[in-house]
């Protein structure tokens, strides 16, 4: 008889999609006041690399939607203004989907709840930290200091700390994410081999 | 011979945290520090609020962040100043009133520059050297 999967390892990708969002969402309203420990980036990446590109894409828009429609509506930011709000959420939002195809990128191969993979996540999660805040600094550079005479050069240096931060934050929720994720995707199916049958003479 | 998946995973785990309490460690290091001061030094500042402007200055001062010339001042002249604080590992404050204008009403926030300069940084992490002239403006967003 064969085994049987137990019945919490059936997710199909919607709910892990679904789940991700929550994590992202709720992380990030959660840790609101913490500068720059934020569950998004983990979310975006992991929905890459379990659920592929498209998901990525569509766990980061929804994260990034629905918690800057809070965040803004909370009233944080409106120091900026609108133009410079607008400016910031093109950067952060095209930042995070880019974070989920290095995620999709990496999890071509498939991820597995092994050390292994949780290191490989972690890894991977580096990189596509520091890419998120060079191009957000950037675009913070662009929209808001830039207009107040602050220097790029400035701006980046300001930047080191929330992006030392920022890395602390993704190498612990990235793989503890992971492996959360990893236990709940569907394991491989595999396939019966077929019966060899006699052929006719 | 390989290792067990559960010494991998433990080992895994005390590398994950040991980087993030060092990365946060090496955090701490960019934050500005003020000295303590010996002597007092002068700082003046004008608050701007909507039809209203508040003038205060101090010739030997040891409050040496924006921050605490801001709440010096308001001690000293008797108004209110309400804050909100960022938690660690990177904490900083965020005014959010001075005597009794709020962020966000009528489309205004509170702004501060020193020596004509407009902050980037928190009025906590901003250190004062002495002599400096600290505006804040409850004004609307630039471009905004």
């Amino acid at each position: 008889m064969a085994a049987r999967a137990p019945a919490f390892r059936k997710f199909t990708k919607l709910d892990l999609a679904f789940l991700l969002i929550l994590v992202g969402v709720g992380g990030r309203l959660l840790l609101l006041r913490v500068a720059n420990v934020e569950t998004v980036l983990a979310a975006s990446m992991l929905a890459g690399a379990f659920l592929g590109w498209r998901y990525a894409m569509l766990v980061t828009l929804a994260v990034m939607g629905i918690s800057d429609a809070v965040v803004y509506a909370l009233g944080y930011g409106g120091e900026f203004g609108l133009h410079a709000i607008l400016g910031i959420t093109a950067f952060t939002w095209s930042g995070m989907v880019l974070a989920g195809f290095i995620g999709a990128a990496t999890g071509r191969r498939r991820v597995l709840l092994t050390t292994r993979s949780m290191a490989l996540l972690a890894t991977v999660s580096i990189p596509a930290t520091i890419l998120f805040d060079v191009w957000t600094a950037f675009g913070d550079w662009m929209f808001i200091a830039g207009p107040r005479g602050v220097s790029l050069i400035t701006v980046y240096y300001l930047q080191i700390p929330f992006t030392l931060i920022h890395l602390a934050s993704s190498i612990v929720f990235v793989p503890l994410f992971g492996s959360i994720f990893a236990y709940l995707t569907p394991a491989p199916s595999h396939l019966s081999i077929p019966e060899p049958t006699d052929g006719e003479d | 011979m390989s290792l067990p998946e559960r010494v991998k995973a433990a080992a895994f785990a005390a590398v994950i945290v040991l980087s993030a309490v060092g990365l946060i460690a090496a955090a701490q290091t960019f934050r500005p520090q003020p000295p303590v001061l010996t002597s007092g030094i002068a700082v003046s500042m004008a608050i701007e609020g909507a039809g209203w402007t508040i003038a205060y200055a101090n010739n030997e001062t040891r409050n040496n962040t924006v921050f605490l010339f801001l709440v010096e001042a308001a001690r000293t002249l008797h108004f209110a100043v309400m804050w909100t604080n960022w938690s660690p590992p990177y904490s900083a404050v965020f005014i959010d009133a001075i005597n009794g204008s709020l962020n966000a009403e009528g489309g205004r926030w509170w702004v501060f520059w020193v020596d004509g300069v407009y902050a980037n940084m928190a009025a906590d992490l901003t250190i004062l050297h002495g002599g400096e002239r600290i505006l804040w403006r409850f004004t609307t967003p630039e471009g905004g």
